[in-house]
């Protein structure tokens, strides 16, 4: 019968309590949607880095990424090539030639640039940064050699196709070695910061001028989905020496694997925030709830109506007014979720900035399904601690006054 | 039998206090089963106060109250809430409906709160509206009814726990002649066929008029105590 009393009484004022499952509905959809915008902006950059050009797993000396040394290029290629192969997870891998410390010396700037030697039909099956030109070819039969640039490093040196641009950098020896390069290709990646300071050259062109040939300081490896990546690097760490170090992308650029982990913290946290503007919102609206009610409330207590069984009726209603607005509330942010991450949000408006965070301008929120349960849980949560003050209050009106209150 | 016993029953809002009221000022009375009783008196007379201290919703600053033996003066809030659901059935002058409950529902309600089988309940609550000549009303919720349909289904729900008596105050300040002589007919019946004892607080002559016994009260104190032929 409390649950039927307390039924009835939450439909005994509609708008009322339509503003509070509404403002459920819109707390929940706000909190998770948000998040969804987030993770799906975490997605997307983490994607685009790591087709763009991370690729799933590399492959190093183990020393390299200390100090970039030229000199620490991968000791057992032979042994790691054979395991790629024998991968049945990797669908494709290119050895890359790196020369992290690099001068771009020209008239207007000099500064310092990643020179990444690649095998230009290799690295098409790794990465996708031959889809990413907007003006030239991806390395064409040519004399001479042949550089790929990014827009933003075109930007700032005034350079177009055919224009040479010169590059200094340091052989094994400590010598300093000068080579000219034409560019035949401007690519504009996702990452700004690495269209402003990496440029793609033939391995062959790097190689002959390294004295490097036959060795490389990279291997980028293309796998069947960049979520078994892990896994896959365990399996060939396994298989290979310490000095060829493996890494799949959350290792090498761990921003990307904790920027999900951090989001998912800070979706509880968000949640908390919103629970806790609604639980206020909640408190107030049943406080005025019991408020209305003193004299019947006063009528149940005289009449014999113990205090477990009248705080139970008013948490009984607040929870349900939860039961109703959290449940659409995540149905609701369900559907935008699913809708918004099929067609899209164009933040084209903002899309420099974002690019600067190596982010893509069309958002598609994604979040997974097992956040709506806590969600879920949090709102019933609030409610029942939204409901505790009120129910309180309701406790303490004297039976004898409150009958006769108006 | 004495229902219901107070021996110099007090009652001192603000004491020590330049507005020290004496709401109660010794009172000593006995109500026997089966009584047909008004409590009158001009407001601030303590009629309420007597009232609500019988039923055990307020304390009093001195003396005791004897419910069918039991002292209640002394027994906590929650005893006292017990005690009031198995003991004592409440008229009140606005109704004090549940709005949201019919009026079988209403009835009902008080049976639920004693965990009452069922049929039990069901039996019991249709008797009751049927004497109450409201049989024909069951489903209707409080906002469906008359003034007096409404204080007939709250006597109704008052008798549904088998009180030792009904505490009725003010019972008939909200209602027309004709509503108020059809409830008071209801409970004189009642109060006839079934024994119940009835305790009215009231400024109603139409209510004295009817009562067996008429006390009294002025300034705290119970100054007459008279009985009286039924009408």
């Amino acid at each position: 019968m409390i649950f039927k009393i307390a039924w009835r009484n939450i439909w005994r004022n509609r708008l009322r309590s339509w503003v509070v499952i509404m403002s459920i509905i819109l707390g929940v959809w706000a909190g998770v949607f948000m998040m969804a915008l987030s993770f799906g902006m975490n997605d997307s950059r983490a994607k685009s880095q790591i087709n763009s050009f991370i690729s799933d797993i590399q492959i190093h000396h183990n020393e390299f990424n200390v100090d970039y040394k030229i000199k620490y290029t991968i000791p057992n290629l032979e042994k790691v090539e054979k395991a790629l192969e024998a991968n049945s997870q990797v669908t494709f891998y290119s050895q890359r030639l790196i020369v992290k410390e690099a001068m771009l010396i020209s008239s207007k700037t000099n500064q310092g640039l990643s020179v990444i030697g690649v095998n230009p039909d290799k690295e098409k099956k790794v990465t996708d940064i031959y889809t990413q030109l907007i003006k030239g070819e991806y390395f064409p039969e040519m004399k001479g050699k042949g550089v790929l640039i990014g827009k933003k490093l075109a930007d700032k040196l005034g350079a177009d196709i055919k224009s040479k641009i010169i590059v200094r950098y340091q052989d094994l020896d400590g010598n300093i070695l000068q080579t000219k390069f034409k560019v035949v290709g401007i690519f504009e990646t996702v990452n700004s910061n690495f269209d402003g300071n990496s440029v793609y050259v033939q391995n062959k062109d790097l190689a002959q001028q390294l004295n490097l040939m036959n060795q490389y300081h990279e291997i980028a490896i293309k796998t069947t989905d960049k979520n078994v990546a892990q896994g896959i690097e365990k399996t060939l760490q396994a298989q290979l020496d310490v000095a060829d170090k493996v890494e799949y992308w959350g290792e090498i650029s761990p921003e990307l694997a904790y920027a999900d982990e951090m989001m998912g913290q800070t979706l509880y946290i968000f949640m908390g925030i919103i629970m806790i503007a609604l639980l206020f919102g909640i408190v107030n609206t049943m406080l005025m709830a019991v408020l209305e009610r003193k004299r019947e409330l006063g009528m149940l207590m005289s009449i014999g109506m113990n205090k477990i069984k009248v705080f139970t009726m008013i948490v009984t209603e607040t929870v349900m007014l939860a039961i109703i607005g959290g449940p659409l509330g995540i149905v609701f942010s369900y559907l935008s979720v699913q809708y918004f991450g099929k067609v899209g949000i164009d933040i084209s408006v903002v899309g420099e900035g974002m690019k600067s965070f190596g982010m893509d301008t069309m958002l598609y929120p994604i979040i997974d399904n097992q956040y709506y349960t806590p969600i879920a849980i949090m709102v019933v949560v609030t409610a029942i601690i939204a409901s505790i003050f009120p129910a309180r209050r309701a406790l303490k009106l004297k039976p004898a006054e409150a009958v006769r209150s108006f | 039998m004495s229902v219901i016993s107070t021996n110099n029953l007090k009652k001192i809002y603000n004491p020590n206090s330049d507005i020290e009221v004496r709401a109660l000022d010794g009172v000593d009375l006995n109500i026997e089963e089966g009584e047909f009783t008004a409590i009158v008196g001009p407001s601030g007379s303590g009629k309420t106060t007597l009232l609500n201290i019988i039923g055990g919703l307020d304390k009093p600053s001195e003396g005791t109250v004897m419910i069918a033996g039991t002292e209640v003066t002394q027994m906590k809030e929650n005893e006292l809430i017990d005690f009031r659901l198995h003991n004592i059935g409440f008229v009140f002058q606005a109704y004090n409906l549940i709005p949201v409950l019919t009026a079988k529902e209403n009835v009902g309600f008080i049976m639920l709160l004693q965990n009452r089988p069922k049929e039990e309940k069901e039996k019991r609550v249709l008797e009751l509206l049927n004497e109450v000549g409201l049989s024909d009303k069951v489903d209707k919720r409080p906002t469906q009814l008359s003034g007096g349909q409404q204080q007939r289904v709250a006597v109704a729900r008052a008798l549904a726990s088998k009180p030792k008596f009904v505490l009725a105050d003010e019972p008939t300040a909200n209602l027309d002649s004709k509503s108020t002589s059809d409830l008071l007919d209801i409970m004189a019946k009642l109060n006839k066929e079934e024994g119940t004892t009835f305790i009215f607080s009231t400024h109603d002559q139409r209510v004295i008029d009817r009562a067996r016994r008429v006390i009294t009260l002025d300034d705290g104190k119970i100054i007459l105590d008279t009985m009286q032929d039924e009408k």
